[in-house]
């Protein structure tokens, strides 16, 4: 482990690197951190964090990831994992902030494609501003976190069908916005 | 667009990051988090180590172990006035693992573990 250099560390693939980790080498944990936290503080902002929120709650995400970092078994992608244990952690702490219910729907349910969308160029984060707190947060959680349906209302305590239905209009208004014309789409390649 | 080409196209850009601050100093602050708290854990078991062999020292001076262990193991009873009993008691002392020697050794073991943790637990902060 010693012999190891952090240009050894970059070249691993996630899950030789968790393997060091789980050994105890908490440089190839930082490897992991310098890879996945945009990843990770993105999604809690998309969620409706701010900015020193995000990154609170994604260093305790990588300190919980870190510390159970035996549980990792490769299933799925290292990213995906930490992004989840974040995401329960935002949900938690908006939860005792907010209350048990998730926010009201804003007066305004309608979404105009129009002047606004076409004028700028819109993605992604600036889409999600249209949406409602509660229709961000199921929205993220579902296709940001990878949480199914009944995940996300197990883990937002609130009844599936709640969540279908702020899934469902979270994503209409995201129809919409993101097919506005002057939207490019932002999609850059995966490393 | 179909739902499911838009779910899929909406996983495609959920899975792009957004632009974030600095996301080496980032992991730079991760990793100085996780030091520090494996430096404290050390630290920890250095010091409770330390503890444990200062009270064990202290309960083998303090617990008159020669002459206890002599009573128990003596064929007779010890009479330290007699000239066959203080030999005895002599010979059981010299040959003894828990010898004054011993005693000091372990002495000494204790205040390197109690300055290793310190030293530590001073690295930590």
């Amino acid at each position: 482990m010693g012999g190891l250099t952090s240009a050894n560390r970059s070249g691993m693939h996630d899950m030789e690197l968790a393997a060091l980790a789980a050994a105890g080498d908490r440089r190839a944990f930082g490897e992991l951190v310098r890879r996945h936290n945009p990843g990770v503080r993105g999604l809690l902002m998309r969620m409706g964090a701010d900015p020193a929120t995000a990154d609170d709650v994604a260093q305790d995400a990588f300190l919980t990831a870190f510390s159970r970092i035996g549980d990792f078994r490769g299933e799925g992608a290292f990213g995906g994992w930490v992004k989840r244990i974040a995401a329960r952690a935002y949900v938690r702490g908006w939860r005792k902030r907010n209350g048990e219910v998730l926010g009201a729907e804003p007066a305004d349910d309608e979404v105009s494609g129009g002047e606004g969308a076409a004028a700028s160029r819109i993605d992604l984060d600036e889409a999600l501003r249209s949406l409602s707190p509660a229709e961000r947060m199921c929205v993220s959680l579902c296709y940001g976190a990878g949480f199914s349906h009944s995940q996300a209302s197990e883990t937002l305590n609130v009844p599936l069908g709640t969540v279908k239905s702020h899934v469902k209009r979270g994503l209409d208004k995201l129809r919409l916005r993101l097919a506005a014309p002057g939207f490019e789409p932002q999609e850059r390649a995966h490393v | 667009m179909s739902d499911a080409s838009f779910e899929g196209r909406l996983e495609r850009l959920f899975a792009q990051p957004p632009r974030v601050q600095d996301p080496e100093a980032f992991a730079a602050r991760v990793e100085a988090r996780l030091d520090r708290e494996w430096s404290l854990r050390r630290g920890f078991i250095g010091a409770a180590g330390a503890i444990g062999g200062v009270i064990a020292v202290t309960q083998t001076l303090g617990g008159e172990l020669y002459g206890r262990l002599a009573q128990a193991i003596g064929p007779v009873r010890l009479d330290l006035d007699t000239e066959a009993g203080r030999a005895w008691y002599e010979g059981l002392q010299s040959q003894s693992l828990l010898s004054g020697e011993a005693m000091w050794v372990i002495a000494a073991l204790a205040g390197l573990a109690l300055t290793l943790a310190v030293t530590r637990a001073a690295d930590a902060f």
